[in-house]
């Protein structure tokens, strides 16, 4: 008897719903296996996973998972694996934090003396309120053009930071799976530089300390009332994924972009050069990602940027990996980013209530956040793969 | 008259035959490649499959050889039931298959190549002494070749002498040749043909499989014939006339095969292609094409012949613009005004009116992910940065009904169609943009022999109506020469012969091999 | 000066023997046709392994054996999956990195707690002279092996038409699967033993997220040394002195009055890792030599085949 795979007839629609669905209960049962072996209840496993589902903290999740799902669907579907979003974030929030530092606003010492009377002026905040040496920020424009300018430069620098990879897989064929991953650990390593020299807070005395100083808190987007999620963020998910489902539906570029990742061939055949829709994939998708990360800083949460202790804890929360979940379980259709956004946003913040439970309830047994995000999400992945050749094959079994 | 007259069944019923299938079975998406279809091979014969692409034949015979897996059906080797899942299933059960491309990895030696079909070489043992083995055995059987060759510097004969000599290695009972001789020069051929006679007087069987009538006349004993998925019948090649077996190949088209006469223009009018000294580089970075000069007239037809490999593949490319030429000019003369469009770039000169159909047709110029609406919209003189899906969907709704092409709708995806309807698509978008000229390389190939001829007609009467001038290379000579003006062939990247039409088959041939 | 060198190369030497086997480990692997975008999650996963055994069996080579092992099996179910599915190599590659780091701080975070709170010393290899340079030797004697494996012997030749043309490959009568096994054990094998010493002779300790992205360094030498087991060690020794020269370089700059911080030379092997791939691409005898196999990272299913 053999097991023999075979190209179905026709390709299966049940399975388009049923695939992600089923790939997701069962990475969730092997992640519950796994916490298991090592004393977690499944129970506890499953009833945090599941609390994640209904807590306000998720929108925020929600929001940032689609934009980053339509950035990296946009590249997916042009057959342009970018799995460095991470580091396009990073660099949104660097030149978002440049903006809303620098040029939106400025940091400056002033004597403490002076300082009551910095108190109630409009566009002057005071910052650090140091007995020594206090620091006050100075609005330089109006705030709304600031923030505007932050997201706008944020997703700049994100785009032009995916065209290094971009250019290099269109002019040189090297593999951007591996450059995109590889030029996020230089992202983290130059954001540590940025910060700890460039970007350094005034604010900032000890020397151990490498941070920026807090944004001026009229730069800070607007929490909706209730939950951790800003009205920027929701807006701009909500403009974002209106404006590329519309690309892709009305403009030629959007045509061609989902093209190339059918067909590259086609477009050479027909006169158009593949490669600059390559470049164009990618700055787009990294535009998204920019302004996701200008969203992370600007949360009034956040303010601010930290050096980055340890490489598996940067401020992008991983999401750009996440994200990746997001954009596969959708199959790479637009569509259901929104749907695929909610139930991953669910269980990033399942994973991280199990965690705040886990290290209350049984501190021995020392769970990372690394571990809680990466097996759920790497066992969700594997299974999605292997059963998504389901929709084209059929297993079979012969005499 | 039914197919069933045909259904003349073998005397032989005392000899076993040495392969057998029974009752296959088997679809694709879109299509039934093979049903209930039935054979028989018997010991020292030479057994031709012959039929028109998209028959089945090379489906039956990627079954046989373990590649597909039938639907239903049941295969017998000497006798016995067997389950062939891979070709190792199918070597060790005696049948070895020649193929048109041969089957050797390019990167590697012969002697590397023939290790890994050898099973008294283990794996560790070197490859030095596969060489020795092979320079004796070389010997024995009469097939020279340095072993210690790498197979890409080899001619394409000689590869398929390695996969003759691998066959005669593997103890091979049945040697399969799937269209194997198709593109072999005719002297070349014979050489082939006088082997498998050779195989058969030792008592091995031999399965051609082809799509040309005179061959499977020549060489064969007994003639399976297969259309459209199914057996039409089996003959015995001594008893049957050429006639009959076109009859069983085509069936009622026949007469639309027939019908075959061009209208053309006796009178062309002013050139407007001109290239002049073009020299153009290979992927390999040596000069494919060395100094070709040619015009072509407004409503003329330049077809060039060859031998694939000649430099015809980067002569079109060359003047799609997706080849940079090196040296020389190329010029367009539109409404008076010459433009030299020399590396101007594939989308400049796709918009001033250029249609190109790619060689492998199917694989570049369509997308079977995408509907036929957006393969149609995205060629850029279609289009601007807008879509107007209703202009798109009325022009679809027009070639569909003017090129009939079988499809449930304009939206729906590409890869329901079957092949010859894929290649109308294309055809059809890009004769919707040859406002000037169109280029093209092998633009039937994998085309059944009806939709072929569309495809011909459609060219030469735009040609003749629009004034549209082509530029056609292919490596089918019976194409060139059905519908050129002006035959040119091309060897070693010049034009060693230019003809006009009506010059005969044998004194172009010549030129090409010379 | 003979004893200078020395020095430089003892210095050099463990940073130089884990960069080296790893990147041999994956052209062995790319060689056969799988497009390897597993080996950094296998590598820290590694890395956690070889930790977690060490303070249950304290003895460095056993841990590091056994840690090869189950690396080795890690490759094998990639090469199973690959191609026998229709799927593509970078997802199971990248999905199977995810899992990695997971399991990674998941093994080895708590017995980092452990080892701290009970004061465990760790019994890893002594960086001597003579520790050193055994496996330095080692390293270079498995590279020659490994290039006579490749270019010298029937397997070798099998593993490159499998990497080559898995389907002409099968049709001269190779089974694809078990040739990828083979290659892919051996490559994950090297990978495995890599990330155990980079750990047992570089580290000498564990901390959260230790050998993410070193992986990805090994990959880029890897490519940039065409998948060449000889080349590699050419490479190697360029990245080698990148990592353990770059502080060096600091001090120097420092002297001219440019500073460079801490961050740009952590960043800089990574850097280089995107980059010096290019000059080989760049340079176009080197490009055809060291292009990759044809077939490398494609989908082994034009046709159906049996599990």
């Amino acid at each position: 008897m053999r097991l023999i795979v075979v190209k179905r007839v026709k390709t299966s629609n049940l399975y388009y719903v049923g695939i992600p669905v089923l790939s997701i209960l069962a990475g969730l049962a092997l992640s519950t296996l796994i916490f298991a072996s090592i004393g977690v209840p499944p129970d506890l496993f499953i009833s945090e996973i599941l609390a994640g589902f209904q807590s306000p903290q998720t929108l925020r999740y929600f929001a940032l998972l689609v934009i980053l799902g339509v950035a990296l669907t946009m590249s997916f579907r042009a057959s342009i694996w970018n799995i460095g979003a991470e580091g396009q974030m990073i660099w949104g929030m660097l030149a978002g934090g440049y903006i809303a530092l620098f040029v939106a606003a400025q940091s400056m010492y002033v004597s403490p003396s002076d300082l009551p009377n910095y108190a109630n002026v409009p566009g002057v905040e005071i910052i650090d309120a140091s007995p020594v040496k206090p620091v006050i920020s100075v609005l330089l424009m109006d705030p709304s053009l600031g923030k505007l300018l932050m997201v706008l430069f944020g997703m700049l620098a994100g785009g032009l930071w995916a065209l290094i990879p971009a250019v290099l897989k269109a002019y040189l064929d090297i593999d951007e799976v591996a450059s995109t991953l590889i030029l996020n650990y230089v992202a983290y390593q130059l954001f540590n530089h940025l910060v700890s020299y460039n970007l350094r807070g005034l604010s900032v005395q000890a020397r151990q300390f490498f941070r920026t100083d807090r944004m001026n808190s009229a730069l800070l987007f607007n929490l909706i009332p209730g939950t951790s999620v800003t009205v920027q963020e929701v807006l701009m998910a909500v403009i974002f994924f209106v404006s590329v489902v519309l690309m892709y539906r009305y403009t030629a570029v959007g045509l061609r972009l989902k093209i190339i990742g059918s067909n590259p061939q086609l477009l050479r055949s027909v006169g158009v050069d593949e490669r600059r829709y390559i470049l164009l994939a990618m700055f787009l998708s990294g535009m998204l990602a920019g302004a996701a990360g200008v969203s992370i800083l600007a949360n009034p949460g956040i303010g601010k940027l930290e050096k980055i202790a340890n490489v598996v804890s940067p401020p992008t929360m991983n999401l750009g990996y996440t994200a990746i979940l997001v954009s596969w379980l959708s199959i790479l259709d637009l569509r259901f980013v929104p749907i695929y956004a909610y139930i991953v946003a669910s269980l990033f913040q399942g994973s991280s209530l199990l965690q705040s439970e886990i290290n209350s309830l049984f501190p021995e047994l020392s769970l990372t956040g690394a571990a809680l995000t990466y097996i759920p999400i790497g066992s969700i992945l594997v299974v999605y793969v292997i059963l998504r050749i389901f929709t084209e094959y059929s297993v079979r079994i012969m005499r | 008259m039914s197919t069933q007259t045909f259904f003349s069944l073998n005397g032989e019923k005392s000899l076993n035959p040495i392969i057998s299938a029974r009752g296959l079975w088997k679809s694709f998406p879109g299509v039934v490649a093979l049903k209930d279809v039935s054979l028989d091979v018997l010991p020292g014969e030479i057994h031709a499959i012959l039929g028109e692409n998209g028959a089945g034949k090379s489906t039956l015979l990627k079954i046989l050889y373990g590649i597909y897996v039938p639907d239903k059906g049941d295969l017998f080797f000497g006798g016995r039931k067997v389950v062939v899942t891979s070709p190792q299933d199918a070597v060790r059960n005696g049948l070895v298959l020649v193929s048109q491309v041969p089957q050797l990895i390019d990167s590697l030696t012969v002697a590397e190549n023939l290790s890994l079909s050898l099973s008294q070489f283990g794996y560790v043992s070197s490859v030095r002494k596969v060489s020795k083995f092979l320079l004796e055995k070389g010997r024995e059987y009469g097939v020279r070749v340095d072993p210690d060759i790498e197979v890409w510097k080899l001619s394409y004969t000689q590869k398929q002498l390695v996969e003759v000599l691998r066959a005669l290695l593997l103890n091979a009972k049945v040697i399969a040749f799937d269209e194997a001789t198709t593109l072999l020069p005719h002297a070349e051929k014979e050489k082939l043909y006088d082997f498998m006679k050779l195989f058969k007087s030792k008592g091995g069987s031999v399965l051609l499989v082809t799509h040309k009538i005179p061959e499977a006349m020549e060489v064969s004993d007994r003639i399976t014939v297969l259309r459209r998925g199914e057996v039409v019948g089996t003959v015995r090649t001594s008893e049957t006339t050429l006639d009959q077996v076109r009859y069983m190949m085509f069936g009622e088209r026949l007469t639309q095969l027939n019908s075959g006469k061009y209208e053309k223009l006796g009178e062309k009018g002013s050139e407007v292609l001109v290239v002049r000294d073009l020299w153009v580089r290979s992927d390999y970075g040596v000069y494919a094409v060395k100094g070709v000069s040619f015009s072509v007239r407004k409503g003329e037809i330049l077809g060039i012949a060859g031998v694939a490999g000649n430099g015809q593949l980067e002569l079109i490319q060359a003047l799609a613009g997706l080849r940079k030429s090196e040296r020389g000019s190329i010029r367009l003369r539109i409404n008076g005004n010459e433009i030299d469009v020399t590396n101007k770039g594939s989308t400049a000169i796709r918009r001033l009116g250029i249609g190109y159909i790619p060689d492998e047709p199917v694989k570049k110029g369509v997308s079977l992910d995408n509907s036929i609406e957006e393969n149609i919209a995205v060629h850029p003189r279609l289009t601007r940065f807008l879509i107007r899906w209703g202009d798109v969907k009325s022009l679809a709704t027009d070639l569909v009904r003017e090129f009939s092409i079988v499809t449930p709708s304009t939206n729906a995806k590409a890869k329901v169609l079957s092949g010859g309807n894929l290649m109308k698509v294309l055809v059809a978008r890009e004769l919707t943009v040859s406002k000037v000229a169109l280029v093209a390389y092998n633009p039937t190939r994998g085309l059944d022999e009806v939709s072929t001829r569309y495809v011909r007609r459609l060219i030469v009467s735009k040609a003749v109506s629009e004034g549209m001038c082509v530029v056609v290379a292919s490596e089918d000579l019976d194409e060139i020469m059905e519908i050129s003006d002006v035959i040119a062939v091309m060897n070693s990247g010049s034009f060693v012969g230019v003809f006009k039409s009506g010059v005969s088959r044998e004194e172009v041939e010549r030129v090409m091999v010379s | 000066m003979i004893g200078e060198i020395l020095n430089v190369i003892i210095a050099m030497s463990p940073i130089f023997v884990f960069l080296y086997l790893a990147s041999l480990g994956n052209s062995l692997v790319e060689k056969s046709g799988i497009l390897n975008l597993a080996i950094d999650g296998a590598y820290t996963l590694g890395v956690a392994l070889v930790f977690t055994l060490l303070v249950f069996v304290n003895d460095p080579t056993l841990a590091l054996l056994i840690t090869s092992l189950l690396i080795g099996l890690l490759g094998v179910l990639i090469a199973f999956l690959t191609t026998k599915l229709p799927i593509s190599h970078g997802a199971v590659g990248l999905s199977i990195q995810f899992v990695g780091y997971g399991l990674a701080s998941f093994l080895a975070y708590p017995m980092s707690l452990k080892v701290r709170a009970e004061r465990i010393s760790l019994n890893t290899y002594l960086t001597i002279p003579e520790v050193v340079l055994t496996f330095l030797t080692l390293s270079v004697v498995i590279g020659v092996l490994t290039y006579l494996l490749i270019y010298r012997t029937k397997l070798g030749a099998a593993i490159r038409a499998v990497g080559e043309n898995p389907a002409g490959a099968s049709a001269l009568g190779i089974n694809v699967l078990k040739i990828r096994i083979v290659a892919t054990f051996l490559g994950y094998v090297l990978i495995g033993s890599a990330s155990s010493l980079y750990l047992l002779l570089y580290t000498k300790n564990w901390q959260e997220g230790l050998g993410m992205g070193y992986g990805w360094i090994s990959f880029a030498i890897s490519l940039s040394s065409g998948r060449h087991p000889l080349v590699g060690i050419a490479t190697s020794i360029i990245f080698a002195t990148l990592i353990r020269y770059a502080y060096v370089l600091q001090d120097v700059l420092v002297g001219y009055g440019i500073s460079i911080s801490t961050f740009i030379v952590i960043a800089l092997p990574f850097i280089a890792a995107v980059f010096i791939p290019l000059v080989v691409t760049a340079i176009p005898q080197l490009r055809r030599r060291f292009a990759p196999p044809k077939h490398l990272g494609k989908i082994f299913f034009s046709e159906e085949r049996s599990v």
